[in-house]
């Protein structure tokens, strides 16, 4: 349908406007909500999430199309509600004690959103109490964690320790995320995954909960 | 303890729509304006250094004022040095603030991008006042956390440099290292023949902050190769 192909060029060039009106007319022509969500605004995602990985947009471009991206979805989250529709998967989110630094998690919770995840942000300083009890309350798929600091990012193993103590571990998944992070030290404290960029995060979540 | 107050920051319109990747077809010139009056208006800028002497050299360590520093790139980089210039840099609490206050991200991102923008002036205005002020042709600088080399757990050390103050310049280093407010910056300045980046010796891809490219030889050069 040529309407959602324009959704997500909207999306794609970071039309707020445009995203808005085309997905008002597109209800209008009565195409489901889910439809014009997936094959319209999380589709356009899509193309910016290649170009970010292939450094052909950075972090900025993405975050304009995610605003598009939300311009849209402001019209269809009541439809959406109402139908049923699932989401990719439930997903916990925050910084870690003692670390403050949140704008790389905030993407990456706004990229999950933009995917079809639904997000709980704890923010950030979140003890592994905390990340505990939301993981297990909102019934979560995948928890992720960010740090930004050698120093805070060693909290990491404690709180997957308490997921394995819990008996949350292996039903919800473990990422992390942050400067200091490394494919080895995600192995070492049994992290699921890894992502180094918000990009990686995405495809990361998806991968996992397709296993 | 030296302080520097009255420290004027201007950000540059062309910085901005590069640094923002701001669509210039979106964008008009009152528009850049305003976001920069907006940040401008947020900033607080201070520094605050303090003038030491190297007292002893060992193995990849240094000690500074009596006080022992481990890095193997510090300890050959402060070689043939005497004196050296901690410092601590800062815009204050109340962008940081107004950053996390905003819903919009990508508001957000633009502020808290040109809070870096400002810091990074501030730590140009100092290293010209070091130049002036002590008659200095060439500076370099590191700072704890740059390296695997020199970690961020370095920093408690380098704060008790400042021994006149508890919290310098009212800059907070917590339990982790972190310090408020967040964007604040320690680190040493030292006289250089050659400018050192401690980027250079760093391999992380699509860094934001990265301001040389990253060289092996240099690596090879500080003995780190190994690693």
């Amino acid at each position: 349908m040529a309407i959602l192909e324009e959704i997500a060029i909207g999306v794609e060039k970071g039309d707020s406007a445009s995203v808005h009106s085309l997905t008002e007319k597109a209800l209008a022509q009565n195409i489901p909500a889910v439809d014009i969500l997936n094959n319209g605004l999380v589709s356009g995602m899509g193309v910016i999430s290649e170009k970010f990985k292939n450094n052909e947009v950075f972090i900025p471009e993405v975050l304009v199309s995610a605003k598009a991206m939300k311009a849209g979805m402001e019209l269809l989250k009541s439809l959406l509600a109402e139908a049923n529709v699932e989401s990719k998967g439930k997903v916990v989110i925050g910084t870690v004690k003692g670390d403050l630094h949140d704008i790389g998690k905030n993407i990456v919770a706004m990229l999950l959103e933009g995917a079809g995840f639904e997000v709980i942000d704890l923010g950030g300083d979140v003890p592994k109490e905390k990340f505990l009890e939301f993981a297990e309350k909102e019934n979560a798929d995948i928890l992720g964690m960010s740090a930004l600091l050698t120093t805070t990012m060693v909290y990491m193993r404690e709180v997957i320790e308490a997921l394995e103590n819990a008996n949350l571990k292996p039903k919800v998944k473990v990422i992390i995320g942050g400067a200091p992070i490394t494919q080895s030290f995600a192995d070492q404290i049994k992290a699921d995954g890894y992502a180094p960029d918000a990009a990686s995060a995405i495809d990361l979540a998806k991968g996992l909960l397709e296993k | 303890m030296y302080v520097l107050n009255n420290i004027s920051i201007k950000l540059s319109p062309e910085k901005v729509i590069k640094g923002l990747r701001l669509n210039k077809g979106k964008y008009s010139s009152s528009d850049i304006q305003e976001l920069i009056e907006t940040a401008e208006s947020l900033v607080r800028p201070k520094a605050c250094y303090e003038v030491v002497y190297i007292s002893e050299r060992g193995k990849d360590k240094v000690k500074i004022d009596g006080i022992t520093f481990s890095s193997r790139v510090l300890r050959k980089n402060l070689d043939k040095v005497e004196r050296i210039f901690p410092y601590i840099i800062t815009i204050g609490k109340p962008l940081e603030d107004k950053a996390s206050s905003f819903n919009d991200l990508l508001k957000q991102y633009y502020l808290e991008s040109m809070g870096d923008m400002a810091l990074g002036l501030i730590e140009k205005y100092l290293e010209k006042h070091l130049k002036k002020h002590y008659g200095l042709e060439k500076l370099s600088s590191m700072s704890p956390g740059s390296l695997e080399d020199w970690p961020v757990t370095e920093q408690k050390p380098l704060f008790s440099l400042f021994r006149t103050e508890k919290d310098p310049i009212g800059v907070k280093l917590t339990e982790y290292m972190l310090m408020i407010p967040r964007k604040s910056i320690s680190g040493i300045y030292f006289p250089t023949e050659v400018t050192f980046f401690s980027c250079q010796l760093c391999s992380r891809e699509r860094c934001p902050a990265r301001s040389a490219p990253y060289d092996e030889n240099i690596k090879k050069k500080y003995g780190l190769d190994d690693e």
